[in-house]
């Protein structure tokens, strides 16, 4: 068992075998604390972690021989081969917004 | 000859530790105060940030002796603001072992540990619902580290600190596509729970006097 499993193990065990404890320090501690929690950046960072969540394009079947596979253009057939494309290959008239790069910011 | 043979030994250490396969090191910056002179503080640096709730000294990660991760700019920043603009700014090169059990926690690069932190706050939703809402992150890392050691082992936590301003930060943009960006210069923090959990890779020195 690894040191993450243990650690949790040694804190589910605490909890359950101190329930009431518990509970009473998380209240006291719930008291103390004073602005942002990070219940909701816990929150969404599980929501993120969560398989569901992960997007992925729309997987598409190719069914050809494999023959036609050899000699078939994936590239320029992927609508979707743009996006990986070096910036320099991109149409220059897509002028995007500008990075908010202030010096005295860079630290 | 006594001298000559640790010289060599940490030597090698020093050498073992930048081989590629193991090249966890990092440049930190410590701000503190210009109190006592130079001497004191390349003696004495890092210093201990207190964990005091009723005096309101609350550091982010708990108990700790605190580095930025290679951020002269906003120690400096942190001096001026905390140390009332008379501060030095002590650098130096630290190894992790990475490796080591129950040693070290990375809130920042490394997917595997996030995931377990989150598995661990979680755990605290067996009783309830509410689990760790509304507690800052200090408050939770002392108390696991005081109550429950065993689930909180680790000496050595990095993480980001976020600012909840959103024109802070230089964000990119990764492509037209969507809204996806990056922070080129997010600000990494280190928190070694013992002045002997750090490895320096060379003496500290004063990088900066105000």
């Amino acid at each position: 068992m690894d040191t993450f499993e243990k650690a949790l193990l040694a804190l589910e065990n605490y909890i359950l075998g101190n329930k009431e404890r518990v509970a009473s320090d998380l209240e006291e501690m719930r008291k103390k604390s004073e602005g942002n929690d990070i219940f909701n950046y816990v929150e969404s960072l599980s929501y993120s972690l969560s398989y569901e969540n992960v997007s992925t394009n729309k997987e598409v079947t190719y069914n050809f021989d494999f023959l036609e596979v050899d000699t078939y253009s994936f590239i320029n057939d992927s609508e979707n081969s743009h996006l990986y494309a070096p910036p320099c290959i991109k149409n220059n008239e897509t002028i995007k917004k500008s990075s908010e790069i202030l010096s005295e910011l860079f630290f | 000859m006594l001298l000559l043979a640790r010289n060599l030994f940490l030597a090698s250490l020093i050498l073992f530790y930048k081989s590629e396969k193991n090249n966890l090191t990092f440049t930190v910056h410590h701000t503190c105060s210009i109190e006592g002179g130079k001497e004191l503080v390349l003696k004495n640096a890092p210093f201990l940030s207190e964990y005091r709730p009723l005096e309101d000294k609350k550091p982010f990660l708990g108990e700790g002796y605190y580095f930025w991760e290679y951020n002269l700019d906003y120690a400096k920043v942190w001096g001026r603001y905390h140390y009332s603009n008379k501060y030095f700014i002590v650098e130096s090169n630290v190894y992790i072992d990475h490796e080591r059990e129950n040693y070290y926690l990375d809130l920042v690069g490394n997917r595997k540990h996030l995931v377990f932190f989150v598995r661990l706050l979680t755990k605290f939703n067996l009783l309830n619902k509410i689990g760790t809402k509304g507690i800052d992150l200090c408050f939770i890392i002392d108390y696991l580290r005081k109550t429950i050691p065993e689930a909180f082992p680790f000496k050595v936590i990095r993480a980001v600190d976020y600012k909840n301003k959103d024109r802070e930060g230089i964000k990119i943009q990764f492509n037209d596509k969507g809204n996806s960006f990056t922070i080129l210069n997010p600000r990494f923090i280190f928190s070694f729970k013992n002045k002997e959990d750090i490895v320096y890779l060379e003496k500290p020195f004063i990088t900066f006097t105000s």
